[in-house]
Order: structure tokens, then C-alpha cells, then sequence
């Protein structure tokens, strides 16, 4: 489904992505591990469209899309919800949902706001208040919220269990799974706890610097020696 | 500056020949008077500082050149005028000049400066300053100066309108009327459309609007559009008032930024409160003396200056404003 | 009167630059080099030219002055102040009022202070007054400081025109202006010996401005430019240091009035105006934030560019539209130039001292073959500054 190539990207004079590849299959859930500032949160948003990629390319769904502004990539089906969930702080929780639909039909957009509801219960009784008044957990559900909102096929996820607690980030990641089961959403996840990770994933690939060094499937990167003294602690 | 003190005295007519006027309580009528043709005026202020807040909102830039923009479409609706266009198509074709002009600066000279240093766009729009000031004076200025420019067909100058408490000219009313009009429609489009969601989203989070399918570049260049448009209203409404001049617009720019400032940049209703807050205070010291302490209308202008500076040591940010806090 | 004063310039220009930039003289000379040219070109240029240009270059060395240390402020500490032109107008009524032969207050008398005395008393009086604005202007930042600064000069010259007094109102203040002294009264005319008034005082107030900038000062004031809450973790008295650079540039502003009222003779309320008081502002962010070549490429800007406007305009417009629309000429170079240059020409000139062999090699991919060879071949002259891969963060 999406098929990156050989990207290569930097930020003015860092080089931050040299030459990565990944697959990602339809109904996939696939990891992207890696410590910090391996390269995970550029990965994805060469793939969204934040950052053009100096070399390489990325196909969806058979399309290029390495060329395409951001701003056109949402309707081909991606949604990505960055990194530091980028919330529209000031909107209240309803807006924020209205404007992950932006790229959709009014109609469809008020039905889909009930789902995302029901996935969420507690958003629905938040409302009408403004996102940047809700606790860490409850944003992380409204960004994910509202990136469904475009119903994607491919749902970028930028670690979402950043700075919540144990409990919450359980909850979180059930509902991850269920997404990608019932609406058979793929899902490619961004994460530092690569423990919860693999426990969702079925295939992961770890980035070191800008280059992917390890890839396999989820059971195989548990036991790898590496993965689990650098990563996993043991 | 000079003729500041004519400036101030013009715009709290009808009822400037009474400086140093009776207090409040003996003359209530004259009290209110002030009070309403001070809010007219600040109506004024308040729409022009409306454009300068609705372009910094989403681009952190403060259009120096609002004033001269809005002077420029002005003296073009006069040469349709005179060409006997009839108001209300003069109206409407000043307008969308005004935002096709917008949309023109925002594309061409703002956006290769928003990404940079912070202090371009400001040099930026200081030469749209001069530029557009010169070429109204290339345009314009071999006929006569100032010249005349008509109130609306619904109220006019001369007359006086009547509203039992206070006695204002109908002009006055009318830019009371279309004040609330302007404020009424960006009301209905910033929070009951999806476009006008669309704009407060990009003011806020271009990043994560982007990754909503919203066009930034367009929205930005909308705000421009719209700025340019309700600073074209402040300069038709304000024109009878100040007669067309070169300078026309310079005293106002000034109040209006005052206002911006007052109820803070990020803050549409604050701009327009500001305005009226700025616009009674001018009407009220240059009409009364304080005790023994007479201002005046020649220190009109450091007054409204100095209340100004005072709010901004309450309230940094404005009266209204927001983005006090910065995360680190 | 032998080369025209442009060719001067760009002769001085292009010495300067090839002693400071070719690698004739060993490094730690060239810098200190091409300030010697520059300052010899400077001295010799008043005797070559007429007398206007050089009152123009007086002028281009006081207000390089304001220039200086209003980047101290904007481009070293942060702060925008469009309303500097209040400092360097309360500076020249300081100056006015002390070298005037009139009693003023009760207190001042009506004896003549000399020049120097009255300059720096100038630039202190000033100095108060910027301490006085610094303080509030803590509780404000960005536009709202540059409005609220824009506002003091706006409300300056209606207070001094109302309380004349001291300020002798609208008409202003005249004095008596000094003369160059006996010794040299053969040798130099007046407007040579303002000329050099203004070139000894720039010199000094740059080499005070180079040595604060080097200094713990400089170094806070960067520190809490870039951002407050770090300079306050790590232990800057961030307050001190911002009304700090706030007297301090108007230090500078008030020594620049006391000399630009010497020049002239006279100060009234209108004679620093609003536009020129935006106008440093101006100069300074198109010559270069942050840089003393900045500051003085500032001072030329502003009193050659309206001229060098007028001129362009004409070239396009022809000669009668030209002299109206030169405003429209002058508003376009300042947005061309800065888009083009965006950290001013300062910063311009910067970015090519970084050129590299690298860079060259780079660039010299695409050039047919002997331009490739030509240019590695000269290569060593790119080599400016040592050292440093990629990444070294030079940038």
C-alpha cells in the first residue's frame, strides 16, 4: 500500500533521512522504532508532505506522492497526527474534529464525528471546551480523533504515548487496534516504547541516524539480541 | 502635525466651538453627544485597526502600509465619483479593488519575507508605505487637494440626527450602522463557516492545517483580502469627514494602530473596542477641561497616546490580546 | 577637485575589501587593515570633495552613530524601538539648551558649554530618558513595543512645542556654532571640521560599541535576545540588562543629536521626524542587524538613498515624473532589497565570506571544463575563513 524508496531528506545542512525503505501492507499495523532523533518523526513527514525528500520516492496506493504539497496528501488517504499532537489549542474539541474532516463532504463530517465519539466517549463530553484545556491523554485521543476524521486508509501515528501515564497509553493503544480491526485502517506507529509497540505491530523497522538498520517482523524483533539490550532493557 | 488641533477639532464637530465646555452634569445632552460622535469616530479607527489585526493574527505581520492601501482605493472610488458612478457601485467596486490589491501584495512581497527574519515584513511593508503614498500622490495630486468625497446616500454630513439623547450628524450614524454591519459579517464568517473556521485554524496552527488538506498560502493571502477590504470602508466612510488628502489616512493609521494595540493584535472585537475607546477619550479631552488641567485638542494626540501606554503596562498584550504565554 | 565622490567610494570600498579579504597580509591584521583604509579614505575624502557631499557625510557618520546603538538594542538585545528618533531629538535640545547663550530655568545658565561638554551631556541626558522608557518597556515586547516606541516620538514634538519655556516652542532653539580651531582655520573650512567632529565621535562610539558587544554586557544582551527564559536559568538579571541596552542606545542617540544640532545650528520640535525616526529603524535591519559595517552602511542609506532614489526614477520615468515618483523608486529598492538580502547587505557580505573550495567545487559541477580548472585552480582564494566541517555550527 505504501511503498517508500530510498528517501534521503535533510534540514538545511543535517541530513536527517539517508536513503530509507519500508513497505507498509493494507491493514498492516507496522512500527518505526528508533531513539531519539533517529529519524521517525522525518520519516513521516516526508510521507505527509512536510518535508520533501531530496532523493527517493514514495508511492501510495501505486501513486507518487514524494512531489505532492501536504496539503493535497490528505485527500489521497493519509492522515498523520504529528508529533506533539499539534492540536488546534485555541478551537474548542468539536472545531478541531469539523477541521480533521476540512477535506471531506458537511454531510459526512457530522456522522463521523459520532463515531469518533463513540470511540471516545469522554471528548463527547468535552465538547464545546477549548483543546488546550484538556488533559495530556484526552489530546492525544482528540488528535487521533480528528485524524480519522479524514477516514483515512493509512493512519500515520507520531508517538502517541509521548508524556501520558501507563493507564491512559494502554487505553490509547486498545483503541489503536481496534481502529485498524474494524475499520481496517493501516496504521504505521512512530514509537519510542518499542515494549507497546511490538505488542500491536506485526512487522517493525528501527532507524538509527537516518538509516534503517534492522527490519523484521514483530516476533523476530522481540527476540532480536540487539533490539532488546539497546531498546527493551534486557 | 501641525494642523492637528484642526484635525482633532473636524472630527468632534458639530460641537467644537464649545472648548472647555460645561461639565457633564449641567450639559448631559453635549456629554453624549461627545460620547456617540466619539464612538462614530472610533468606528473609524476601529475598522482600520480591524485590518491590521486580522493580518497579524495569522502572519505575525503589522501592515504599516494599511492606512496608504486604503487611501490609494479611496481616491480611486473618487475618480469613479466623479465620474458619476453611482455610491453604492463606487462602494462595492472600491472594495474588491481593495482586496484584489491585497491578495496582489500578499502573494508578491509578503510571502518571499514570511519565512525569514522577523523584522522583514516590517520593512516590507514600510515600502508599500512610501510606494503606495507616492503613486496616490502621482495620481491624484495635480488637481486640486483635498478634495470632497460623498457620504453615503443615507446620511449626509450636514444633517443632524436626532437620537433624543445625543445629537450626532447622520454620517456619523451611518458609520455606526455600518460598523456593526462589517463586525456582524466577519462575526458570521469566522465562527459559522467552514472557510471562516478554516482561516482561525491557519492563524493558529499552520503545520497541523496543512495536514488537514487546508491550503495555507490561500488563507493567508485571504486575510489579506479581507484586511485590505474593511480598511477600504474605513477610508470611504472617513473621507467626508477629513476631506481626500495626502495625508488623510496618516492621522487615522495612527489612532488605529493605538486601537490594535489597545484591545489587542490578535483580538477582532478588541480592535474595534479599542477603536471606540480612543475615539471617546480624543472627544472628551479635547471638549473638557479636567479641573485646572486643560488638554486641549493640540495634545489630543499624546493623550490618547498616553492612555494607550498606561493600558499597555496592565495589560501587555492588550486588553483583549492572548499569546502571552510561550512555551519554551 | 580631482574623482567624483561615488568613485572615491568604491575605491576605498574595493581596497578595503581586498585587504581584508586577499591573503596579502597575515589574518589578525586584516581586519584592523581595512578599518585603517577605510578611516584614511575618510580623512582624505573632505578635501577632495565639495563641501555638500561632505555635510552629507557628516550627517552619514551621526546618524551612523544612532545607527550603532540602536542595533545594540534591536540587533544585540532584541528589542524594537521605532521611536529612537525622541532620543537623538531630546539629545539635541539638551545640547541646544547648554550651548545657547540664553538662561533657561532659572538654573541653566546663559554661558556657552563647549562642544564635548555638551555632546555628552547630551548623550546622558539622553541616557535618563532612555532608562526612563527601558523600565516600562520591560512589561512590553514586539509590536507592541514598537508601537508604543512609535508613540513617544509621535507625542514628543507637541509636548516640546507646548512647553517653550525651556524648549522656546515651534521655532525651537538656535545657537552659536563652533568653529574649527586657529591652529587649522587655514586648513579646513567649517563643514570639513563638522566632518571631522562626527568621523572622530563615530569612530569612538564604534570602538565602545565593539568593545561592549565583546564584552559580558554584549554577551547578555545576546543571551536574552535569543531567549529570556534560558538567560533567566541561567542566571542573567534579564531586567538589568534589557533597560540596560535601552540606555545605552539612547546614549547614543542623544550624542548623535548633540552633534547633528551643532551641524546645523538649530533644533526645533519637527526636525528629527517621525519618518526618520522609522527610518533608522529601517536602516539599520536593510544594512545588516547586528553588525557595526551594518550600522554605518545604515548611515549611508539613509542620506543617499533618497537621492540615489530620485536618481533611479528619473532613469525610468524620465526626468519630470521621475522627480515624483522617486518615493515609489525608494519604497521598491527597500523591499528588493530585502528580500533579496535578507539579513541586510551586512549579512550579505557575510555569507560570502563563507564560500569554500567545497562550495565552489559544488557549484563548478555544471560549468563546462576549463571554467572548472580556472576555478579550483583559484580556489585558495575562497579559502577565508579555516576550519570548520559541515556542521560545525558556524551558521
Amino acid at each position: 500500500m505504501l511503498k517508500v524508496s530510498e528517501i534521503s531528506a535533510s534540514y538545511g545542512p543535517i541530513q536527517a533521512l539517508r536513503e530509507v525503505s519500508l513497505e507498509v501492507g493494507e491493514g498492516q499495523i507496522v512500527a518505526l522504532l528508533g531513539a531519539n532523533g533517529a529519524g521517525k518523526s522525518s520519516t513521516l513527514r516526508a510521507i505527509s508532505g512536510l518535508l520533501r525528500p531530496s532523493s527517493g520516492s514514495i508511492e501510495f496506493m501505486g501513486e507518487p506522492i514524494h512531489r505532492r504539497p501536504a496539503e493535497s496528501i490528505v485527500s489521497m488517504g493519509i492522515s498523520h497526527v504529528p508529533e506533539g499532537r499539534e492540536l488546534f489549542s485555541e478551537l474548542t474539541v468539536l472545531e478541531n474534529l469539523q477541521l480533521g474532516g476540512y477535506s471531506r463532504r458537511r454531510a459526512a463530517v457530522r456522522l463521523d464525528i459520532e463515531r469518533i465519539f463513540g470511540y471516545f466517549p469522554i471528548l463527547a463530553e468535552r465538547r464545546k471546551q477549548p483543546a488546550g484545556s484538556l488533559s495530556g491523554g484526552e489530546q492525544q485521543m482528540l488528535a487521533i480523533g480528528r485524524g480519522l476524521m479524514a477516514r483515512p486508509r493509512l493512519l500515520l501515528l507520531d508517538e502517541p504515548s509521548l508524556g501520558l501515564a501507563p493507564l491512559v497509553v494502554r487505553e490509547i493503544f486498545r483503541i489503536i487496534q481496534t481502529i485498524n480491526r474494524e475499520e481496517n485502517t493501516t496504521i504505521l506507529l512512530v514509537e519510542q516504547n518499542v515494549g507497546l509497540a511490538l505488542s500491536i505491530a506485526q512487522y517493525g523497522y528501527v532507524l538509527e541516524t537516518g538509516n534503517i538498520v534492522i527490519e523484521a517482523t514483530a516476533e523476530e524483533l522481540k527476540r532480536d539480541e540487539t533490539v532488546r539490550r539497546s531498546y527493551l532493557g534486557y | 502635525m501641525e494642523s492637528l488641533g484642526q484635525i482633532t477639532t473636524v472630527l468632534t464637530a458639530p460641537t467644537a466651538a464649545f472648548l472647555a465646555a460645561q461639565p457633564p452634569w449641567e450639559n448631559p445632552d453635549l456629554f453624549f453627544s461627545q460620547i456617540v460622535a466619539g464612538m462614530a469616530t472610533g468606528s473609524i479607527y476601529g475598522l482600520v485597526a480591524l485590518g491590521v489585526v486580522l493580518i497579524y493574527r495569522s502572519t505575525d505581520v503589522i501592515n504599516f502600509a494599511q492606512g496608504e492601501m486604503a487611501l490609494f482605493v479611496t481616491f480611486v472610488g473618487w475618480s469613479l465619483i466623479q465620474a458619476d458612478v453611482n455610491y453604492w457601485i463606487v462602494f462595492v467596486l472600491v472594495l474588491a479593488l481593495a482586496g484584489a490589491i491585497g491578495a496582489l501584495v500578499e502573494r508578491t512581497v509578503i510571502r518571499p519575507v514570511e519565512g525569514g527574519p522577523v523584522l522583514n515584513p516590517v520593512i516590507v511593508t514600510l515600502g508599500l508605505f512610501v510606494i503606495f503614498n507616492s503613486l496616490t500622490a502621482f495620481i491624484w495630486a495635480q488637481g486640486q487637494l483635498p478634495k470632497g468625497f460623498p457620504a453615503t446616500p443615507l446620511g449626509s454630513q450636514l444633517e443632524v440626527a436626532d437620537l433624543g439623547f445625543a445629537r450626532i450628524t447622520q454620517h456619523q450614524l451611518m458609520v455606526l450602522i455600518i460598523a456593526v454591519a462589517v463586525m456582524l459579517a466577519l462575526y458570521l464568517l469566522f465562527n459559522h463557516t467552514k472557510l471562516g473556521l478554516a482561516m482561525r485554524a491557519t492563524a493558529q496552527n499552520p503545520v497541523a492545517s496543512r495536514l488537514m488538506g487546508i491550503n495555507v498560502g490561500q488563507m493567508l493571502m485571504l486575510g489579506w483580502v479581507l484586511s485590505a477590504m474593511v480598511g477600504a470602508v474605513g477610508g470611504i466612510l472617513v473621507a467626508p469627514i477629513l476631506f481626500l488628502d495626502l495625508v488623510t489616512m496618516l492621522r487615522v493609521i495612527l489612532f488605529a494602530f493605538a486601537a490594535a494595540v489597545l484591545g489587542g493584535l490578535d483580538s477582532p472585537p478588541g480592535a474595534m473596542v479599542g477603536g471606540l475607546i480612543i475615539g471617546v477619550v480624543q472627544n472628551v479631552a479635547s471638549t473638557y477641561s479636567f479641573g485646572p488641567v486643560f488638554f486641549g485638542p493640540e495634545l489630543s494626540l499624546p493623550v490618547a497616546l498616553l492612555v494607550l501606554v498606561l493600558i499597555l503596562l496592565v495589560r501587555p498584550t492588550g486588553l483583549f490580546g492572548r499569546r502571552a504565554v510561550r512555551r519554551v | 577637485m580631482g574623482l567624483g565622490f561615488w568613485q572615491i567610494i568604491l575605491v576605498a570600498v574595493a581596497v578595503a575589501a581586498a585587504v581584508r579579504y586577499l591573503p596579502v597580509l597575515p589574518r589578525r591584521w586584516r581586519v584592523l587593515a581595512s578599518v585603517a583604509v577605510i578611516l584614511i579614505f575618510a580623512c582624505w575624502m573632505p578635501f577632495t570633495v565639495g563641501t555638500f557631499k561632505t555635510s552629507q557625510m557628516a550627517t552619514v557618520a551621526t546618524w551612523a552613530i544612532v545607527a550603532i546603538g540602536l542595533n545594540i538594542l534591536t540587533g544585540y538585545n532584541g528589542q524594537i524601538s521605532l521611536g529612537h528618533g525622541a532620543f537623538v531629538t531630546i539629545g539635541a535640545y539638551t545640547a541646544a539648551i547648554l550651548t545657547d547663550n540664553k538662561e533657561h530655568l532659572g538654573f541653566i545658565d546663559a554661558s556657552a558649554w563647549p562642544f564635548w561638554l555638551a555632546v555628552m551631556a547630551a548623550g546622558v541626558v539622553a541616557a535618563a530618558a532612555g532608562f526612563a522608557v527601558g523600565v516600562p518597556a520591560l512589561r512590553l515586547s514586539g509590536p507592541y513595543l514598537a508601537v508604543a516606541s512609535l508613540g513617544l516620538v509621535i507625542a514628543l514634538p507637541p509636548v516640546l512645542a507646548k512647553y517653550d519655556s525651556l524648549t522656546g516652542g515651534r521655532l525651537g532653539i538656535r545657537v552659536p556654532q563652533p568653529q574649527p580651531p586657529e591652529l587649522l582655520s587655514d586648513l579646513i573650512n567649517r563643514d570639513q571640521w563638522f566632518f571631522f567632529l562626527a568621523l572622530v565621535t563615530m569612530a569612538l562610539m564604534a570602538i565602545l560599541a565593539w568593545l561592549i558587544v565583546r564584552s559580558r554586557w554584549g554577551r547578555a544582551f545576546v543571551a536574552v535576545r535569543d531567549s529570556e527564559v534560558a538567560a533567566m536559568a541561567v542566571g542573567i538579571p534579564v531586567a538589568r540588562y534589557k533597560v540596560m541596552a535601552f540606555t545605552v542606545s539612547a546614549f547614543y542617540g542623544g550624542v548623535a543629536g548633540g552633534i547633528f544640532m551643532t551641524t546645523i545650528g538649530l533644533i526645533t520640535p519637527e526636525s528629527v521626524s517621525i519618518i526618520l525616526s522609522i527610518n533608522y529603524f529601517t536602516a539599520i535591519v536593510i544594512g545588516g542587524l547586528g553588525s557595526i559595517m551594518g550600522s554605518i552602511i545604515g548611515g549611508f542609506i539613509l542620506v543617499f538613498l533618497p537621492d540615489l532614489s530620485t536618481d533611479a526614477a528619473k532613469v525610468f520615468f524620465g526626468a519630470q515624473q521621475g522627480k515624483q515618483l522617486w518615493p515609489t523608486v525608494y519604497g521598491a529598492i527597500l523591499i528588493g532589497v530585502i528580500i533579496l538580502m535578507p539579513h541586510g547587505v551586512a549579512g550579505f557580505v557575510h555569507r560570502f565570506e563563507r564560500f569554500r573550495p567545497a562550495h565552489v567545487a559544488q557549484a563548478a559541477k555544471g560549468l563546462p571544463g576549463a571554467m572548472r580548472r580556472t576555478l579550483q585552480r583559484f580556489s585558495w582564494a575562497w579559502d577565508i575563513r579555516p576550519g570548520g566541517r559541515k556542521g560545525a555550527g558556524k551558521s
